[in-house]
């Protein structure tokens, strides 16, 4: 049975919100890489992925974070991360990602953020 | 967890048993006459009404009447070879005659008129109590000539009785002695109060649970057929359950009506053993979810392969059985239920001629199949909210249990208490183990009932000895001889893609072909450290895996010890495990600074991986001697360090990112180098997340918690002994699940 997952766009003072949910896996990754390179090539480059409802993310799943991060970094935008269950941060915070990404506790968090460092710097 | 609730409720169970059976069970007080000896005395009792049944072939059979003062009733039918008639007699479990029917044609001696029959045989049923009667009530039988006398017991006995005889044509032709155990009972036999409600509530949903099974399988061969899946094994098996639905006619009603009593031992199985495919069958199509509750099951009935999870589910249904039958002893003697007692369903076995037939009520196995194969994964799916299920749940399975298990009589409260305190056990066993234990703590539940009634009562009482050992026995060889089931490939485990084999043959031989390279990749022997013992494995999920370990031989003389783990499954994350196991020889070739080295293949990694795909690696560089572990962990799960002496188990985790993320020197500044100054009898376990994140029926994670738990267990052993002790902690959690993901496991010993 294929483990359901659904990604739910939406615009947050501007900035681009695609709010993830259920299973991000090997199967459901590339779904996720179309969205984000969807946003990217619509000159979306200031994203935030939202995943409060996001209850698993493989290894897979975090390689679509990384494959666009230089890219839309390059072009000024960057990739804000916020409402990880604690589960899924732990994920996240092993691989070093905490180091990588902005990682905060929910959307206005996320634009406030934005508000501050568009980029994160590194 | 699970093994220490199975051992506690096994205790409770015999416990309870051994305090309250005595008291409680009423047939304790009873007086039961041996089998033997009944059918002599019936044998008199015929030929006082004038028919010799000597050599005739008899049968009996006893039953419990829910208001009699004498519960047990049993029943004997003499049946004459060559002409066919038949006698009935009865006794109750006093041995007083309660029944006589006479064989048609065969009436025995005329009376002077219908009245004078019924007299002598009245003076007989009653013997020396016969002045206590009032003069008989005489009413028209249904055929001509046929008179039917009632003589009522003269009120104020504690219990009323009444004796009916029939006549016919100046002969007696039946008999009949009702005793009533006080007086406000109706002497009506259909008095069911709400146990009738309760079998009516049942019934219908037994019926509609059936009827909807049913729909659902016809509608999933009608799918399956023109898809073109269908198979010829599925074929024969439908073409049997059609059969079978067409044979049981009304269905679900007939299969109800057939009758021990009259139905022998074969047709009885017959029926039960197709119902039983169809629900598996159904039960298998229903939820992708639930098929790890089916697993044991089907590979039981296939014969397939008998898994160690098979054993683990009979042992628990041997060892939970105690406690089920115990429930109606715990309701009576908690005295919170005054008036209920403990129903003595089963004590029709004292009579049995084969009661290890008996012991198990079929219909019991067909409804836990449709309860628990059946509707709960069917709510499962189409009901979303978990509060919901139960609602709908929770009142369905006690009245269904209340029903069919009727362990207690008396107040409803009791009965309902009994149903859903037997729902909450069957429940428990279901939700930690699977189907099969289920329906092995009902059939052992049976055996030590009947274990306790005839060891009271009677001998025969070995059989369910045997067959208790029997079980525990099957359970034994299973857990031993058993297999790792491997659940999470369809293709090996469902006949419906069959199809698909020959070209699956083919691809597991090329995959065979990279899982030998791989593995011969891997360190063939595990390295000499004086003073230190060494253990590792890696178990691809897939043919071909992502993980790896590896030991190196330092230049400076240290020893490297590393696990990595590569994103995503299958082949591309092989290519790019040997590629990380290059570069990691390679580059310790020339520096046997851990930082540095971490860092080069870092590089290396990024420049050459696609930008999404990454590797995690823990790695320590061993100082023998000195006795110090550098580590450094590359994004990958933290290593555990056990310090035996001071009682400590730690998660290593000093920062740092997966490799090939970025190539930037945001990777050197987060590498974080660790070093552990280890002491006799530490360990140092790395592992890849396939251990941690393995995930059981339950979906619950092994975790970090419990992978600490093990190490510290195996806080005596050397690293082989304790490596495979961690190793199986893993996987009696899976409990026959296939793990997900690959699985890498290096234990570091000091000392040994």
């Amino acid at each position: 049975m294929a483990n359901p997952f659904s990604i739910h766009k939406s615009t947050e003072q501007g900035l681009s919100v695609l709010a993830l949910e259920g299973y991000l896996d090997a199967h459901t990754a590339p779904e996720f890489e179309k969205a984000v390179q969807g946003e990217f090539q619509a000159g979306h480059i200031q994203m935030v992925v939202e995943c409060s409802r996001l209850t698993y993310i493989s290894s897979a799943g975090l390689g679509v974070f990384m494959s666009f991060i230089e890219e839309i970094r390059e072009a000024g935008g960057d990739i804000k991360i916020c409402a990880l269950a604690p589960k899924v941060f732990q994920v996240f915070d092993i691989l070093g990602f905490s180091a990588l990404f902005d990682i905060v506790p929910d959307l206005p968090a996320a634009v406030e953020r934005y508000r501050e460092a568009p980029v994160k710097e590194t | 967890m699970k093994r220490n609730a199975a051992l506690a409720a096994a205790l409770a169970g015999v416990v309870m048993l051994t305090l309250w059976f005595g008291t409680y069970w009423p047939a304790s007080h009873w007086t039961v006459v041996p089998r033997a000896q009944l059918l002599e005395k019936g044998r008199q009792a015929a030929a006082h009404f004038g028919v010799d049944v000597g050599g005739w072939q008899a049968y009996a059979v006893a039953s419990v009447l829910k208001q009699g003062a004498a519960p047990l009733q049993l029943r004997i039918t003499y049946v004459a070879k060559e002409s066919k008639r038949a006698a009935e007699i009865g006794f109750d479990s006093s041995g007083a005659l309660t029944y006589w029917r006479a064989p048609e044609d065969e009436r025995g001696p005329k009376f002077a008129s219908n009245e004078a029959a019924a007299q002598a045989a009245f003076q007989y049923m009653a013997g020396a109590e016969a002045a206590r009667y009032q003069s008989p009530r005489r009413s028209a039988g249904d055929d001509a000539g046929e008179d039917e006398y009632e003589f009522r017991r003269v009120p104020g006995a504690p219990f009323r009785e009444r004796i009916k005889v029939t006549a016919k044509d100046a002969a007696v032709e039946r008999v009949e002695r009702k005793t009533y155990a006080s007086l406000s009972d109706e002497d009506d036999d259909d008095d069911d109060g709400y146990w009738g409600i309760l079998a009516a509530l049942s019934g219908v949903m037994q019926t509609a649970g059936f009827v909807v099974v049913l729909s659902v399988f016809i509608l999933w061969v009608a799918r399956k057929s023109i898809s073109g899946v269908f198979q010829r094994r599925m074929a024969a098996g439908t073409f049997l359950i059609m059969l079978a639905a067409l044979l049981l006619g009304s269905g679900w009603d007939k299969i109800h009506s057939v009758n021990l009593e009259h139905d022998t031992p074969g047709v009885v199985a017959f029926y039960t053993a197709l119902t039983m495919l169809l629900y598996a069958a159904v039960g298998r199509g229903i939820s992708a979810k639930a098929r790890p509750k089916w697993m044991s099951l089907e590979q039981l009935c296939l014969l397939a392969p008998v898994a160690k999870a098979t054993g683990e589910s009979i042992a628990a249904g041997v060892l939970f059985s105690p406690l089920l039958a115990a429930i109606p002893f715990l309701i009576v003697a908690c005295g919170l239920f005054p008036g209920s007692s403990v129903w003595p369903q089963e004590a029709a076995l004292l009579y049995d001629r084969a009661p290890l037939w008996d012991s198990g009520e079929m219909k019991v196995f067909l409804v836990l199949l449709l309860f628990f194969g059946f509707v709960v994964p069917a709510l499962e799916r189409l009901v979303r909210f978990g509060w919901l299920r139960w609602v709908i749940l929770l009142p369905l399975g006690t009245v269904l249990f209340a029903y069919v298990w009727r362990g207690v009589s008396g107040p409803l409260d009791a009965a309902l208490t009994a149903g859903l305190l037997t729902l909450a056990l069957f429940w428990f066993v279901w939700a930690q183990f699977d189907l099969l234990a289920v329906l092995t703590m009902q059939l052992a539940g049976g055996f030590v009932m009947a274990l306790l009634i005839l060891g009271q009562k009677h001998e025969g009482a070995w059989i369910f000895v045997l067959a208790l050992l029997l079980l525990a026995l099957a359970a034994l060889w299973c857990y031993r001889r058993g297999q790792e089931v491997a659940q999470g490939d369809p293709l090996a485990t469902n006949p419906m893609l069959t199809g698909f084999r020959a070209e699956r043959e083919k691809l597991l031989a090329e995959f065979s072909v990279a899982r030998r390279a791989q593995q011969d990749m891997l360190p063939q022997a595990m390295p000499e450290i004086p003073g230190y013992s060494i253990a590792a494995s890696c178990t691809p999920s897939l043919e071909v895996g992502g993980d790896l370990y590896d030991f190196l031989n330092l230049q400076d003389g240290r020893i490297g010890i590393g696990v990595a783990d590569v994103s995503g499954k299958g082949v591309p994350a092989a290519l790019y495990m040997t590629l990380t196991k290059g570069l990691l020889s390679s580059v310790t070739k020339n520096s046997s600074e851990l930082g540095p080295v971490v860092e080069e293949v870092n590089r290396h990694l990024h420049s050459v991986t696609r930008k999404k795909v990454f590797v995690t690696m823990a790695l320590g560089f061993l100082d023998a001697k000195k006795r110090v572990l550098e580590c450094v962990r590359a994004g990958h799960n933290p290593m555990v360090w056990r310090q035996k002496g001071k009682g400590l188990t730690t998660l290593v985790t000093p920062g740092g990112l997966g490799l090939g993320i970025t190539g930037s020197k945001v990777f050197g500044a987060q590498l974080k180098v660790e070093e552990l100054a280890l002491a006799e009898g530490d360990a140092v376990v790395f592992y890849s997340d396939g251990i941690t994140e393995a995930m059981n029926a339950s979906l619950e994670q092994f975790g970090e918690q419990r992978l600490m738990e093990a190490v510290e267990r195996a806080d005596s052993l050397e690293a082989t002994a304790a490596h495979d002790s961690i190793l199986g902690e893993v996987r009696s959690f899976l409990d026959g699940v296939h793990p997900q993901d690959d699985m890498t496991l290096v234990v570091l010993r000091v000392g040994g």
